[in-house]
């Protein structure tokens, strides 16, 4: 059969993804840059001689001067120490919070776009009445009751961010049931956890890992804001929205207080937002064999 | 004969992808004359509907190029024409409908706005005449009460009467040419017959052109005068309907009719088959396209592209053994 | 006479239209309005109609892919429409259905081999896709065992549609559902599913019920034809008896509709051609009395007062007040 010549090596799916992954440049630059965040963010306080917490007795003293690469701040406080503090406490919120926030997600919305009917109805009415309330309110109100403490503003955080991850992994799983060959699988006499595992599942989460990189890059950002409106974590604990929070006293005179912690946030979530980015291209079943 | 409408001028249409470069059109030509209707066959990936295209200079360049040819209409190289220019002929002088109307119809303006909107644009008259003119024009493709129905929104009307909205107000600034890509696929077959004899007559009565575009062989039968068969970027026979379905020169269209399916000759035996798919455009056979699916195929055939050449008065064919009378026979 | 394979009684499916916040029902849409036939031992039953007439949701219901709102089911000596899922699901390997779209109806993340061998291993007929069945049903249905590890995507439309064939064959069913098995492929593809089936029939025979649109198709394929319109079987008979003599005013339209690639044959049959006026009623709201009625020339006010029963005309069955004769 000279028809079946013409018909390139055959790759598998996870093959196909990493190669169109790895073929993507802007990907592997966010890719590069998260990994070198991050290992900043590890070997940082070792290297830089200083505590987070140590009061020096140069207060905003410039960069590169006194053995402060990034300078100091109003306290004398070594910021690349802190910024690299912010790092870890940055990515281990966010983390934290969207595994927690697929988790809910994955459930909810694999109920509710498994079997629809009321238990559709169900969540995703509580859901469009949950996203109507303002998140900043609901920040306040658990971080003023509960204080701001690591786990009082993960549960925040979660809060306000596991309907979306429901709504999509909900639509997700609806779309894989409509396809044809669910119903085929059915049509075999499939059992529902057959289904589930071999049909639905694999089909329906690679827009989820999609999803997850996004929601890393909004938790992170979300921390922040909270932290600048005083209702996230508070000095001396080095968050980068803490950081960003306290230059503005002395934005105009001393602006490498507030660019720095706001740069490496921006790096952060950019490097993250990026990677997500050619995920997306590249677990698209439409762009398969395209390189 | 005067100087011909249309005449497509081995054409090239090459596609720049990240999967290589796709071979759409490889020296396509077709020549259409005024007041004709032909029709243009083929399968998906043939290159009828890019031929349409670029006509109309639809196709967005990159990631198109064209190598080589020319579109020339009455005269003038289309592929070479400023866009201001072209914008004037497309909806003008050629107008253009598709297979789903949705697609080329806005949702939030009614019938009549749209129509009246296209005639304005390329004639200078009052609002007033030209609703006129769209009632005029939507009675003639048989819509019950066009001048209730002008003041209905897109989504208010069913498939088969939005087609016939669409050929209104892609005849109502009379153009020369229509073309029609798949103007029936979408359709069920009742509805398909309707909107066929509206084409057909309404293209008659105005005297108008018409490219109809199709992979239905019955479709072409019913309502073109001439038909030019694609495959693999390529016009591999051209004739009048007549002669084309009586006696088709090119093994491709030999084989089609025979494995289709006939209603009128009911029968319970094997249909004829065509091995193999289609070819990938990408990596098109070097040769004649449809010489890996050829049961007559002999070596040249894979080696050298043939010649589309006039094998009688207005047949053309593109075929290495249409020489030989031995083969011609064996066709018949 | 045995018993036949399938017996379908008063099939009927009502489809709940909802709306707003709490998907309140406002209305139903009833797709399948008391459809009742049978088809026996080795025979090809064609389902036709338009689009909306109710013919797909018939080929599920009779698989329970959808369970009918009322109605009966007889198959292979089991009622149907009374089984739990579970007894459902072990009834599969008897009843099984090809789709439409050989892009949808195929797992993207399992490979050919895996997907053939699926019914196999959820029948507890096979252990793993390693099964000699799998590479020898996969080349019976005109694939090469060597593409057994590829996946879906590296192949033509018609290579797929072979591997959905060779799913549903796989268990060797009694009955095979076809849903409009060719209408995705390209024209001179569809010749080779079409004797693919054919074949595969004559090995195995077993029966098809046979869900297309494209007269032609199913004039080639078929041993007995029923033609729906809106729901409900407006004739059914024989193929030779539907093509040759149909008696239904809409039997007779739908096929005087079809263009015939013979271009002499057309000019003759266009003068005669019936040309249906208007569209298909909404199946929400279907007109009283005979649903034809709105677009049959030869409606009369009974028509519209009472609904005709599929009464024996010829060798026939046709529900209309002014058959055709």
């Amino acid at each position: 059969m000279s028809e079946f010549e013409q018909i390139p090596q055959s790759l598998s799916y996870w093959q196909d993804v990493r190669a169109r992954f790895f073929a993507n440049k802007i990907s592997i630059l966010g890719l590069v840059m998260l990994v070198l965040l991050i290992f900043i963010g590890i070997i940082g306080p070792f290297i830089s001689g200083w505590k987070y917490d140590e009061l020096g007795p140069d207060i905003l003293s410039a960069p590169f001067q006194k053995g402060h690469w990034f300078g100091t701040d109003d306290l004398g406080r070594d910021l690349f120490t802190r910024v690299t503090y912010g790092i870890r406490l940055s990515l281990t919120v966010a983390i934290i919070v969207t595994i927690i926030s697929v988790f809910v997600g994955v459930t909810l919305g694999g109920l509710a776009g498994y079997f629809g009917g009321w238990i559709d109805t169900l969540i995703s009415r509580f859901i469009d009445t949950w996203q109507v309330i303002p998140f900043v309110l609901i920040g306040f109100a658990i971080i003023t009751v509960f204080g701001s403490s690591f786990w009082v503003i993960v549960a925040a955080l979660v809060f306000t961010g596991w309907y979306s991850t429901t709504r999509l992994f909900r639509a997700s799983v609806m779309q894989v049931k409509s396809l044809e060959y669910v119903e085929a699988a059915r049509a075999t006499g499939a059992t529902t956890k057959r289904i589930i595992l071999r049909h639905i599942g694999p089909n329906a989460i690679p827009p989820i890992i999609v999803v997850l990189a996004f929601s890393v890059a909004g938790a992170i950002l979300s921390e922040s804001v909270y932290a600048f409106l005083g209702v996230g974590f508070r000095e001396p604990t080095p968050s980068l929205g803490v950081m960003i929070s306290g230059s503005r006293n002395f934005l105009t005179e001393k602006p490498f207080v507030f660019f720095i912690p706001g740069s490496v946030l921006v790096l952060l979530t950019l490097s993250i937002v990026l990677i997500g980015d050619g995920l997306r291209d590249a677990l698209d079943p439409k762009l398969r064999g395209v390189k | 004969m005067s100087q011909p409408l249309l005449h497509i001028d081995d054409l090239y249409v090459h596609f720049n992808t990240s999967d290589g470069v796709v071979q759409a059109i490889n020296g396509a030509s077709l020549t259409l004359n005024p007041g004709e209707i032909v029709g243009l066959v083929g399968e998906s990936g043939s290159g009828k509907s890019v031929t349409a295209m670029s006509i109309l200079g639809l196709v967005p360049k990159p990631p198109a190029i064209y190598p080589k040819g020319r579109i020339l209409w009455k005269g003038i190289d289309l592929l070479t024409t400023p866009d201001r220019e072209l914008r004037e002929i497309r909806g003008g002088e050629i107008s253009m409908i598709f297979q789903d109307p949705m697609t080329s119809l806005n949702p939030v303006y009614t019938i009549g706005h749209q129509i009246s909107e296209m005639i304005r644009v390329h004639s200078r008259i009052s609002a007033k005449t030209a609703k006129l003119r769209s009632i005029e024009m939507l009675d003639l493709v048989g819509m019950p009460n066009p001048a209730q129905r002008i003041d209905d929104y897109p989504h208010q009307f069913s498939g088969g009467m939005r087609q016939r909205a669409m050929i209104a107000m892609a005849l109502s600034c009379s153009p020369e040419l229509l073309i029609a890509d798949e103007p029936t696929t979408a359709l069920d077959v009742t509805i398909q017959a309707q909107i066929l004899e509206i084409l057909e007559k309404s293209a008659r009565e105005l005297n108008v052109s018409v490219l109809l575009i199709t992979h239905d062989l019955g479709v072409v039968a019913g309502i073109c005068d001439r038909v030019a068969v694609m495959y693999g970027g390529r016009i591999v026979e051209e004739a009048p309907v007549d002669d084309l379905f009586e006696r088709p020169l090119m093994p491709y269209t030999w084989g089609l009719m025979r494995s289709i399916p006939q209603m009128d000759k009911v029968s319970t035996k094997r249909l004829y088959t065509i091995p193999g798919s289609p070819p990938v455009m990408s990596r098109p056979p070097k040769g004649c396209a449809f010489a890996p699916r050829c049961e007559f195929v002999i070596d040249r055939c894979h080696t050298e592209v043939p010649q589309l050449i006039e094998y009688a008065p207005h047949r053309m064919v593109r075929c290495h053994r249409v020489s030989e009378p031995d083969f011609i026979a064996v066709l018949a | 006479m045995s018993e036949p394979l399938l017996k379908v009684v008063n099939l009927e499916k009502k489809f709940p239209i909802q709306r707003g916040f709490l998907k309140r029902t406002v209305g139903q849409i009833h797709a399948v309005d008391g459809v009742s036939f049978e088809i026996g031992h080795g025979e090809t039953l064609g389902l036709v109609g338009e689009s909306g007439c109710g013919k797909s949701t018939t080929a599920r219901l009779i698989l329970r892919l959808l369970d009918p709102t009322s109605g009966e089911i007889f198959f292979n000596g089991k009622e149907i429409h009374t089984l739990s899922r579970q007894e459902i699901r072990k009834e599969r390997k008897d009843m099984q259905i090809v789709f439409q779209d050989p892009y949808a109806s195929l797992n993207p993340r399992m490979t050919i081999r895996q997907i053939v061998a699926e019914p196999l291993i959820v029948h507890g007929l096979a252990n793993d896709d390693a099964d000699p069945a799998v590479d020898e049903m996969i080349e019976l249905c005109g694939l090469s065992r060597e593409f057994g590890n590829r996946y879906p995507h590296e192949f033509s439309g018609g290579q797929r549609q072979r591997v959905g064939i060779a799913r549903a064959l796989i268990t060797r069913p009694k009955l095979v559902v076809l849903d409009e098995p060719v209408s995705a492929l390209d024209v001179s593809v569809q010749a080779q599913i079409l004797n693919l089936l054919d074949d595969l029939r004559e090995k195995f025979d077993f029966s098809y019920l046979f869900v297309a649109h494209d007269l032609s198709v199913v004039s080639h394929i078929s041993t007995r034809v029923a033609v729906m319109y809106l729901g409900k079987i407006v004739e059914i008979g024989s193929r030779e008896e539907i093509f040759d003599n149909p008696h239904h005013p809409y039997t007779k339209a739908l096929i005087s509709a079809v263009p015939l690639a013979n271009p002499k044959q057309e000019r003759i049959r266009k003068t005669t051609r019936i040309v249906l006026t208007g569209d298909v009623p909404s199946p929400a709201n279907p007109p009283s009395g005979c649903r034809f009625r709105t677009r049959c020339w030869k409606a009369q006010e009974v028509c519209a007062t009472s609904e005709p029963a599929l009464l024996k005309i010829g060798n026939s069955y046709v529900a209309c007040h002014f058959p055709e004769m």
